[in-house]
């Protein structure tokens, strides 16, 4: 009989040991214990959950290195076995993946406006590293489409986006349901939107134009007017409606209240305050995730080993 | 045609309080008429619902999804289903209907109270992982419905006396209840965990990520994992029979638990899915 190096007994019973169901037992109780705390109290530890996924990661791996050893005595249930705890582990490897690589941006834009995939130019910015600063591709709204239903729900909802990665130039549609995927990117519609007045305030010697974007919530926004330094406050009933209500605080007892269509304009003094352009806005997110597709398939897999398992065990087996 | 689908609804209760009335007594008093007219009343009460379903899915344009009231409605249709088609005419197991039944009147109570306003179909609706996620949510309740009857079903075996109550005896053998709720929970964790990706999918397609720690994510993913352990409990430990069935019947509470109570207590974002703001 072939004489096996010292270790191999060694690494036997240390695989035999770690991979023992019972410890599996004993982990799916911890998880089960962390998870219900999160549920109940609404925080999550990423440290702790990384903490445990380990050992299980572990368990796993040593559970599936005992079976796949006995390579003999292979069948349908055993593959099923190991198939779908290999699944588990993908599942986990691309849990951890994504929590690591996981960026995303978040951008309120108006229709007609573009900008560039990079960090500074969003508004919200969630990255745990902060290894991605943005890819630099220009994305342009082209064209925001939205329709209502009776009771103000939305009934369709998507942009038309213009994506341009140097000389290359791509039309898409952001749907609701339908991100643009773009070079490992996903570009999706936030679900946030309001109307974008644009106003141009004419003052001597001087010019000045922005938008300000109304919230999709309140339906209101406070700005301060340039230059004059007056307070105002701008809302709007509906969107459809192509008009937006003014309020221009002068002091504490004077106030300015006037509807504005698009042209009409507020005197100042010697300025004055014109609604140049009347837009819809909306929410964009640049979502960058490496490990979205390694959960997916862990999942599928996890998936089929399952079914294959207790097809044999409950059809074939003798349970 | 909402006065149409109030009048379906209307009817179905009466007609489900009689069948569970009529099976409960039928099996205690050993009447095998009335509880085949129990079991009878049970597909009257299957054909009001998917009348009450088809008349809201014929007005509203879109199946009963969106709000708690066709939820509700729609996991009362597929549970009705999974006794009649699976129970309902096989021996010992036909009786399962003296507990499901009951479970189903009561969660037509939860129907009728629940706010039955019109709901639109609004884009994030429109995609086909929803409609396999409620699928498998749909199908994963039941199961865990069935297997919760016939635990309670084991239950009665061990502590109902059956050699003095002869109504326990027209009970499922117990060794067979507990091997068809082992085989329903197998069932439920395959469809919980397809319930589960799809609905990652989903709302990976509407917010860009696939998990997102909402408490309804947090407590499915605590329904999984109960079932998960029931499962490497059974293999490792021999895990059957009373302590099992307990497991099963706590286990059912805990999905309920997760899927009907946290959206009322928690912030989350399957509020607005469930209850159409």
């Amino acid at each position: 009989m072939k004489a096996r190096p010292f270790f191999y007994n060694r690494g036997h019973v240390l695989t035999q040991i770690l991979g023992n169901k019972k410890i599996t037992i004993i982990l799916f109780l911890l998880l089960l214990s962390l998870v219900v705390l999160a549920g109940l109290t609404g925080k999550v530890s990423a440290n702790l959950l990384i903490m445990f996924a380990l050992p299980l990661a572990v368990n796993l791996l040593c559970c599936i290195y005992e079976h796949t050893k006995r390579i003999k005595l292979w069948n349908v249930k055993r593959a099923g076995f190991v198939l779908f705890h290999i699944g588990f582990l993908i599942v986990i490897t691309g849990g951890m993946i994504t929590y690591l690589t996981y960026s995303i941006g978040y951008i309120e834009i108006a229709e007609g406006n573009g900008f560039s995939d990079r960090s500074e130019n969003y508004s919200g910015w969630k990255q745990r590293f902060g290894t991605r600063r943005g890819t630099g591709i220009e994305i342009f709204v082209k064209k925001i489409h939205m329709t209502f239903w009776e009771n103000g729900q939305l009934r369709e909802y998507y942009n038309n986006i213009v994506i341009k990665d140097g000389t290359r130039v791509q039309e898409a549609t952001a749907r609701v349901n339908g991100s643009v995927g773009y070079g490992g990117l996903l570009i999706n519609l936030a679900r946030f939107y309001g109307l974008a007045p644009y106003f141009t305030l004419t003052a001597p010697e001087i010019m000045r134009s922005g938008y300000v974007y109304i919230g999709s919530t309140t339906k209101t926004n406070n700005f301060v007017i340039p230059a004059v330094q007056y307070k105002a406050q701008v809302s709007y009933n509906d969107l459809a409606d192509k008009k937006v209500r003014v309020q221009i605080y002068l002091d504490k007892t004077r106030t300015i209240e006037k509807t504005m269509r698009i042209g009409d304009s507020i005197p100042l003094g010697d300025a004055q305050l014109t609604l140049s352009n009347l837009t819809i806005w909306n929410g964009l997110t640049v979502v960058s995730d490496y490990g979205r597709w390694i959960t997916y398939s862990g999942f599928g897999l996890f998936l089929m080993g399952l079914a294959a398992y207790y097809w044999e065990r409950f059809y074939r087996g003798k349970e | 045609m909402v006065f149409i689908e109030k009048i379906f609804l209307f009817a179905s209760i009466p007609v489900c309080a009689l069948s569970s009335v009529l099976l409960i007594l039928g099996w205690i008093f050993e009447k095998k008429r009335l509880f085949i007219m129990g079991r009878g009343l049970t597909w009257v009460f299957l054909a009001t619902v998917t009348a009450t379903i088809a008349v809201r899915w014929h007005y509203q344009g879109h199946g009963p999804y969106i709000t708690m009231y066709e939820v509700f409605l729609s996991n009362v249709w597929i549970a009705t289903l999974i006794y009649l088609v699976f129970f309902s005419r096989k021996k010992g197991l036909d009786v399962l209907g003296v507990f499901a039944m009951p479970i189903i009147l009561l969660i037509m109570g939860a129907v009728v109270m629940s706010p039955a306003q019109i709901s639109y179909l609004t884009p994030s609706y429109r995609s086909v992982w929803l409609m396999v996620h409620v699928l498998f949510a749909k199908l994963t309740y039941g199961s865990i419905l069935m297997a919760t009857a016939l635990s309670i079903s084991v239950l009665f075996h061990r502590y109902g006396n059956p050699e003095k109550n002869r109504y326990i005896q027209r009970l499922s053998d117990p060794e067979q209840a507990d091997i068809l709720s082992y085989k329903l929970i197998v069932s439920a964790l395959f469809f919980a965990s397809i319930m589960i990706i799809s609905g990652s999918i989903w709302a990976n397609q509407l917010w860009g990520k696939y998990w997102g720690w909402d408490p309804i994510e947090v407590w499915s993913l605590v329904t999984w994992i109960v079932y998960g352990l029931y499962l490497h409990l059974r293999i490792t430990y021999k895990f059957k029979g009373v302590p099992a069935a307990i497991y099963i019947i706590l286990g059912f509470f805990l999905s309920v638990f997760s899927f009907f109570i946290m959206p009322y207590v928690l912030p989350t974002v399957h509020n607005s899915f469930m209850f159409a703001k």
